[in-house]
């Protein structure tokens, strides 16, 4: 996949958040992960085909995840990862991907999204053939939500 | 008071759309969490108008509203779609829905999207 793509997902996701939780969201170091390799509390898991095939997934800790609950729901105390803040959080996935579509599109690459999934828990290790691009987001005041994009260009 | 009718799979949405309607003088009648429900609810409550999610699971947004119309040809549907489903959107229009919202959305555009379609 072409690396100057990852700047559409960053993209994508910075405008997101914005909108939806009005702060900024700070570029961190992209790096590659090579598999199988933990990861944290929480990834909303969208899978995507098209020009671009593979699966992009959104990382961050509980708290983090609360933290933006917590804001998409106006201010709302969230003590716990429940119904309401876990389908608050992979909505916010759901609108990055959305957008991101949007802006492929507008470069004439076309790609579709599935709905997201959602998995929590403790010492979780994901494995994939492609290596994952891995782009670090600090949202300000709330934590880390790292864009995780295993996927390549279909020609 | 206008009745509403939401149909989202995801609770937050669901939950989001509610908050705004309510604060704004419309009661919400019903809620439903995919398309096949929704199309049961509508014949049950028959809402003023309905908000109807496009990807959802048992029946999507787009084949709900082809059944709501077929049942009520008058049916206000506005499809609440996530950016990038451009095409998807088309197709509701093509089908019978009387508007569409793109999600992130403002509060303030859904209120004047939802007066339109009721002429209010």
């Amino acid at each position: 996949m072409k690396a100057e793509y990852i700047n559409t997902f960053i993209e994508a996701a910075q405008s997101v958040m914005s909108m939806v939780c009005g702060v900024e969201a700070k570029l961190g170091k992209v790096h590659l992960r090579n598999s199988p390799y933990a990861v944290n509390q929480v990834i909303i898991m969208i899978g995507v085909i098209g020009k671009i095939k593979g699966q992009v997934w959104f990382e961050l800790s509980v708290d983090t995840a609360k933290n933006i609950a917590s804001v998409m729901m106006g201010g709302m105390p969230v003590e716990e990862f429940d119904e309401i803040s876990r389908s608050a959080v992979s909505e916010m996935g759901n609108m990055i991907m959305g957008n991101t579509s949007t802006l492929f599109a507008n470069q004439s690459v076309n790609i579709d999204i599935t709905p997201p999934s959602l998995l929590t828990g403790e010492k979780i290790e994901l494995s994939n053939k492609i290596s994952t691009i891995v782009v670090p987001l600090e949202m300000e005041g709330l934590g880390i939500f790292s864009i995780n994009v295993a996927a390549e260009e279909v020609n | 008071m206008k009745r509403v009718l939401i149909v989202d799979d995801a609770a937050f949405m669901r939950m989001a759309i509610k908050n705004i309607l309510q604060k704004n003088n419309f009661e919400v009648v019903g809620e439903a969490e995919n398309g096949l429900v929704g199309v049961k609810k509508y014949l049950e409550l028959q809402p003023d108008l309905v908000t109807m999610d496009i990807t959802m699971p048992e029946m999507t947004g787009l084949d709900a509203l082809k059944q709501i119309r077929k049942l009520d040809s008058n049916a206000n549907v506005v499809m609440v779609s996530a950016m990038g489903q451009e095409s998807m959107v088309k197709d509701s229009i093509i089908n019978g829905a009387k508007s569409f919202i793109v999600k992130p959305f403002k509060e303030d555009h859904v209120l004047q999207t939802l007066n339109k379609v009721l002429g209010l």
